[in-house]
């Protein structure tokens, strides 16, 4: 009960010497700041940006033009690489496919449970809502036009395209397929983007279901691209090569593929992970280590200064019978105080600069991940701050109080 | 003087101390330093600067050790005590009062009568009741109570001192030179206030080189050049 009241009243106390609180509330925030910004950046380089730091991704060249079937004869012909090939490992491959329901409507599938691996329709592309986080939810593009009460090749479309809201489509025979939108996706980046057709965003799981119900099947659909993900560390070198070979022995496919059946496959060797890409990972790590190394000295500096300067403090305290364990209670409760409030300050400080790089996208939040290494790196940072003020707690010696000042 | 019914509270036997100047030099701050300390007086040990009776107030609460001799305190030889022995004697059996009455300046004036309790295992209700209770019993007024030491003048700055030290109920208060920042009416109020409370039961050992502080003390006890005079 006295080390709680003595930690408590400490925490009360801590914000009574305004200057000083403030000052390290704003020092701590900065550091965690910058350790939660960086942190989020690279927690995008492992699930995100995954498939663009370490993927090949073959495109269709002309639209309409690579059938679903020939899509999975090369996907199986790439697939087989490793064998002739051991240096070349896949780690997995997705095809993402679409079907014209008519002249309004496009069904493009993607896989839920493998966002990061769509260059096009992926997380960190959603404008608003959220990613689908089951084969029920679909996503529309940001700024997509409402159809209402369509009728389509006899196929009855219910819809309201905003987010939250439900899109039912009614077949002929009564059929219905219900689906609720869950985010907007920003698709500026595709580059056969027509205006005027509303494009949906679906699970794998539903693309043939959906077709059925305006009596397509596969021999209707085509391929819009194959991504191929190759297994090692984002960052390493090894990795980048892996890619570079795959990217290479691949080639030679492509071209196979494009003469001897019908289709037109491009590679995307502009996707390779760039020594841009690549220097801007290292950047973050090498700036996350400095700021890590700068909180540690920052946060020992802290429990210095308020050790050095309390001696005297710390003296009276003892004189009046603390033992070492309740001063450096005291003393820790306040380091807590200040990193704790600093790490919450300096996440809004991060959350704020990433709308602000993200062009104020609602859905630029900090992942919770990301919060949490932070939060274990604050943790850490402040350790040896707490050691330190504990060792300086036992050289102070009560009769310290009696000597002049 | 006959104290036959009266208990000794501290007793120094023998006690020296000397220290280490330097490489090769050792200065005796005290030497054959032999007293008793009485149930509820006021004593002063007076004594110019370098005397020793700071040296000497610091062995007998216990905040130093002597190089030789023993201090038995309500007796128990403290000399022997482990640094948890000690902190549990400060914190139960001896108050201190400071000669800049050294409060803790972010904390209001009843904040810092209450700072020793805190670790104690009283309710919080118990310690607020009890340092408003002193402060006011050291004619402290209720609007002082939630002022900051910085608002406070030095008389009463050192009233929350005394209160700060009494609130435990040691057996010993020991006040190093507690009126050298005062003048003189704050000086002799503060004095009136020690001799009140060593009446109540509690020993008062005031160290100071002022000689108008001898009127108020039971016993004056001299040291210069760290012997008794």
């Amino acid at each position: 009960m006295g080390l709680y009241r003595v930690f408590k009243q400490s925490v009360r106390f801590t914000f009574r010497s305004k200057k000083r609180f403030l000052v390290f509330l704003l020092i701590f925030a900065i550091v965690s700041a910058f350790i939660a910004f960086y942190i989020d950046s690279l927690d995008d380089l492992r699930t995100d940006r995954l498939l663009e730091q370490k993927g090949v991704i073959m495109v269709e060249n002309a639209p309409g033009s690579v059938s679903y079937a020939q899509a999975r004869t090369i996907q199986a012909e790439i697939q087989n690489l490793p064998q002739s090939n051991p240096q070349i490992k896949i780690q997995d491959s997705q095809i993402y496919d679409y079907v014209e329901l008519d002249s309004f409507i496009r069904l493009y599938s993607i896989n839920i449970h493998k966002p990061w691996m769509s260059n096009y329709v992926k997380p960190s592309l959603i404008w608003d809502g959220h990613y689908p986080t089951n084969a029920n939810e679909i996503l529309v593009p940001k700024g997509a036009k409402q159809i209402h009460n369509s009728t389509v090749n006899g196929v009855l479309v219910e819809s309201e395209i905003a987010v939250g809201q439900k899109f039912s489509f009614t077949g002929l025979n009564g059929n219905q397929i219900v689906l609720t939108v869950s985010g907007t996706v920003d698709v500026s980046k595709f580059a056969d983007q027509q205006q005027g057709r509303l494009w949906i965003f679906a699970d794998q799981s539903k693309f043939v279901p959906i077709m059925s119900l305006f009596g397509l099947t596969t021999a209707n659909a085509f391929t819009h691209n194959i991504s191929w993900l190759v297994p090692g560390t984002i960052l390493s070198k090894n990795t980048i090569n892996l890619v570079r070979d795959l990217n290479d022995a691949i080639k030679p496919l492509i071209a196979d593929a494009n003469n001897v059946q019908n289709g037109d496959w491009v590679d995307q060797p502009g996707r390779l992970p760039t020594p841009q890409a690549q220097n801007d990972a290292n950047t973050n790590i090498v700036n996350l280590i400095f700021v890590v190394i700068g909180g540690v000295i920052l946060a020992t500096m802290f429990a210095y200064i308020i050790s050095r300067f309390r001696r005297r403090e710390i003296a009276i305290l003892k004189a009046m019978g603390y033992s070492n364990g309740s001063v450096r209670m005291a003393l820790i409760a306040e380091i807590l105080t200040l990193s704790f409030l600093g790490f919450f300050v300096g996440l809004s400080m991060a959350q704020g600069l990433l709308y602000y790089i993200a062009d104020f996208r609602p859905t630029s939040l900090l992942t919770w991940a990301a919060v949490g290494v932070s939060f274990a790196i604050n943790v850490i940072i402040s350790l040896p701050g707490m050691i330190l003020a504990s060792r300086r707690v036992l050289g102070v010696s009560p009769s310290e109080a009696f000597r002049d000042r | 003087m006959i104290r036959m019914s009266v208990e000794v509270i501290i007793e120094a036997q023998g006690v020296s101390k000397i220290y280490k100047r330097g490489r090769s030099e050792f200065v005796r701050a005290l030497s054959d330093i032999n007293l008793k300390f009485y149930e509820a007086e006021l004593i002063v040990l007076r004594g110019e600067s370098g005397s020793g009776k700071s040296t000497l107030l610091n062995i007998l609460s216990g905040l130093d050790n002597p190089s030789e001799g023993e201090i038995h305190f309500m007796g128990e030889d403290i000399t022997k005590f482990n640094q948890k022995q000690l902190t549990e004697l400060r914190r139960k059996n001896v108050g201190f009062i400071f000669q800049a009455w050294e409060l803790i300046d972010n904390l209001t004036c009843l904040e810092n009568v209450e700072v020793p309790l805190y670790p104690s295992d009283l309710p919080m209700e118990k310690i607020r009741s009890d340092a408003k209770e002193l402060l006011r019993r050291l004619e402290m007024h209720d609007e002082h109570f939630n002022k900051f030491p910085g608002e406070l003048s030095g008389g009463q700055s050192q009233r929350v001192g005394i209160a700060r030290a009494l609130i435990k109920q040691p057996k010993v208060i020991f006040a190093d030179e507690p009126t050298a920042n005062l003048d003189s009416d704050n000086a002799d109020i503060i004095m009136n206030l020690l001799k009140r409370i060593s009446r109540q039961g509690t020993t008062v050992i005031v160290a100071s080189h002022n000689e108008s502080l001898q009127k108020f003390a039971d016993r004056v006890i001299m040291l210069s050049q760290g012997r008794m005079a």
